[in-house]
């Protein structure tokens, strides 16, 4: 019965070894990929990371969900109902039952570690990655990418409500500042930006405290700002001109006709 | 080790067996899970296949005591069980108490169907309680205790069928074929070249088939395989385009009883699913009553059974 046990509990350990290690190479094979297209398209490998994550862990669910013991049973017809039959009887103790635990162990010592892992698809994936992360390097030595999409979708507008900003700002912001769109959303924020600043800039001493937002002053032109205000139009549009000037001038005119 | 003992045992039997038997292997096989399972067989079969001489030799190889029921429509309960008889002794007379032919560890009991519903049920209770019960007294019947019941199914005049709330406590039914043309051949040489009896050895007794049972027992069966089981007998209760009355819980617990049983005959420390797929046949086919579409369609309980297997 301890044997048994202690079998079970050893190939469910390395089935789960196995499965983190298959599927963190996946997902990084994942992100390999990925990342060799966003290095192409001239976007932010971070970008990359969250659907990696996703799909490690969507897959590292899928595999534990697999029954490692009929997986074993189908590469190893010997086994075959007696593994699944050892299993659900570890914890009893008859001589029928221990038989069958000794010739379940004896057979166990026969079974390889490509009955659970596959080795040819994990030099593969490792192949791949090495290679996409050469060709990733290359890209970004040799400058050699496709920046246009980039662009196109980085001017794409962002409504965020009173906000509107392009789109490859808005993801800046989001990525740079954590901003949350609760916090956008607040009109008290927005209309802050509409607000006028009272700036004033000293040659001699560059500090600005912008944290200073005031009423813009009203001037009080009560006294020196005359009560009335009358355009003279002689005086202002009278110009002494002497007649040398005033005949060439005319004499011009003529000549044009 | 011992399973190759086990082995060995079975095999020795069944090969002493083919001394005196030619053919029938499956219903030997069969009769001795019963044997394993401690429980009773009902054999169904023309007049003529060695039914009678197959338990007798049984009986001989396992060196248990044999005794023969006759049924006939006058056989009365005390025929069976015993009863009562006025003895004197030393100038005293008392009513002593004398065994019927159910006081033996095989009991075959030809032609059940012919002896009366109440010698039936007296038979069926010693079966299920391993007692009889005369009066106010209660005797117990010696372990192990086995019913071979045989039937006939053709001369159904004058007959009365066992109810199947009756036939649900035999474990299995086993149908008896004609041999075939080479194993008729065969029984033909054996019979009518030689006078000599055959002689039989005894392989095992009454302890070593205690033993084996407990063994039985044992014998693991997966969860899958279990859920199976109980699927199939599941599937004859809700199966209404061909049955009408499926299987009790008895069923599922003789089958995985026979299924055991099946798979140390075989010399297999585990339950296989051909073992519940072989079994499944003797098992329920006495448990299922068809429905009127199915019998129209000429199908047989057999057939009904096949059918479930492969859609459970």
């Amino acid at each position: 019965m301890r044997i048994a046990k202690s079998l079970f509990t050893e190939l469910i350990i390395s089935s789960l070894i196995v499965i983190f290690f298959d599927s963190l190479v996946t997902a990084i094979f994942f992100f390999s990929v990925s990342a060799f297209i966003l290095s192409f398209l001239d976007f932010s490998l971070i970008y990359g990371i969250y659907p990696s994550a996703l799909f490690f862990l969507i897959s590292f669910i899928k595999k534990l969900r697999i029954n490692k013991i009929h997986k074993l049973e189908e590469k190893y017809p010997e086994l075959r109902e007696k593994l699944r039959t050892s299993s659900d009887y570890k914890n009893k103790n008859n001589s029928v039952v221990m038989a069958l635990h000794s010739e379940v162990v004896s057979l166990m010592s026969k079974v390889d570690i490509n009955a659970i892992i596959n080795q040819k698809k994990i030099f593969l994936k490792v192949t791949g990655i090495c290679v996409l992360y050469f060709l990733i390097i290359m890209l970004t030595a040799y400058n050699f990418r496709l920046p246009m999409i980039s662009e196109k979708i980085s001017n794409l507008p962002v409504d965020m409500g009173l906000i509107k900003l392009k789109a490859g700002d808005y993801i800046k912001d989001k990525i740079n500042y954590g901003v949350e769109n609760e916090y956008l959303e607040n009109s008290s924020i927005a209309e802050l930006g509409d607000e006028e600043m009272n700036l004033s800039l000293d040659v001699y001493n560059t500090e600005i405290d912008i944290s200073e937002i005031n009423e813009p002053n009203k001037n009080d032109f009560g006294e020196s700002f005359p009560g009335e205000v009358d355009p003279d139009a002689q005086e202002i549009y009278d110009e002494k001109i002497s007649d040398e000037y005033r005949k060439a001038i005319k004499n011009y005119f003529e000549k044009i006709k | 080790m011992f399973l190759k003992q086990v082995k060995e045992k079975i095999d020795q039997v069944t090969d002493e067996l083919k001394k005196v038997i030619v053919g029938q292997d499956e219903v030997i096989k069969q009769i001795l899970v019963a044997i394993l399972c401690d429980s009773n067989v009902l054999l169904e079969g023309y007049p003529g296949l060695g039914k009678t001489t197959m338990i007798k030799t049984l009986s001989d190889l396992m060196d248990l005591r044999f005794s023969r029921i006759q049924s006939t429509p006058d056989l009365m309960p005390s025929d069976i069980t015993g009863t009562y008889v006025l003895e004197e002794e030393q100038g005293k007379r008392a009513f002593k108490f004398h065994k019927g032919p159910l006081f033996a560890n095989i009991v075959l009991v030809d032609e059940i169907n012919r002896a009366t519903p109440k010698t039936q049920s007296a038979l069926l209770e010693a079966m299920q309680e391993r007692q009889v019960t005369i009066g106010n007294n209660t005797f117990r019947l010696e372990a192990p205790f086995f019913v071979l019941a045989t039937q006939n199914p053709i001369e159904q005049e004058g007959t009365y069928p066992l109810p199947e709330a009756q036939t649900d406590r035999f474990l299995l039914k086993i149908n008896v074929r004609y041999p075939s043309f080479e194993e008729e051949e065969k029984i033909v040489d054996i019979y009518t070249s030689s006078q000599k009896k055959i002689e039989i050895r005894k392989i095992f007794d009454s302890s070593e088939i205690s033993i084996f049972q407990d063994y039985t027992r044992e014998v693991p069966i997966a969860r899958d395989l279990k859920k199976k089981v109980l699927k199939i007998i599941d599937k004859t209760r809700n199966y209404p385009n061909l049955i009408e009355y499926g299987a009790s819980p008895r069923a599922s617990i003789g089958l995985i009883m026979a299924s055991k049983a099946h798979a140390l005959i075989e010399g297999r420390n585990y339950v296989s699913r051909k073992d519940i797929e072989n079994l499944a046949y003797p098992v329920l086919r006495h448990r299922v009553i068809l429905n009127f579409e199915a019998e129209r369609k000429g199908m047989t309980k057999d057939d009904a059974i096949k059918e479930i297997i492969k859609k459970s």
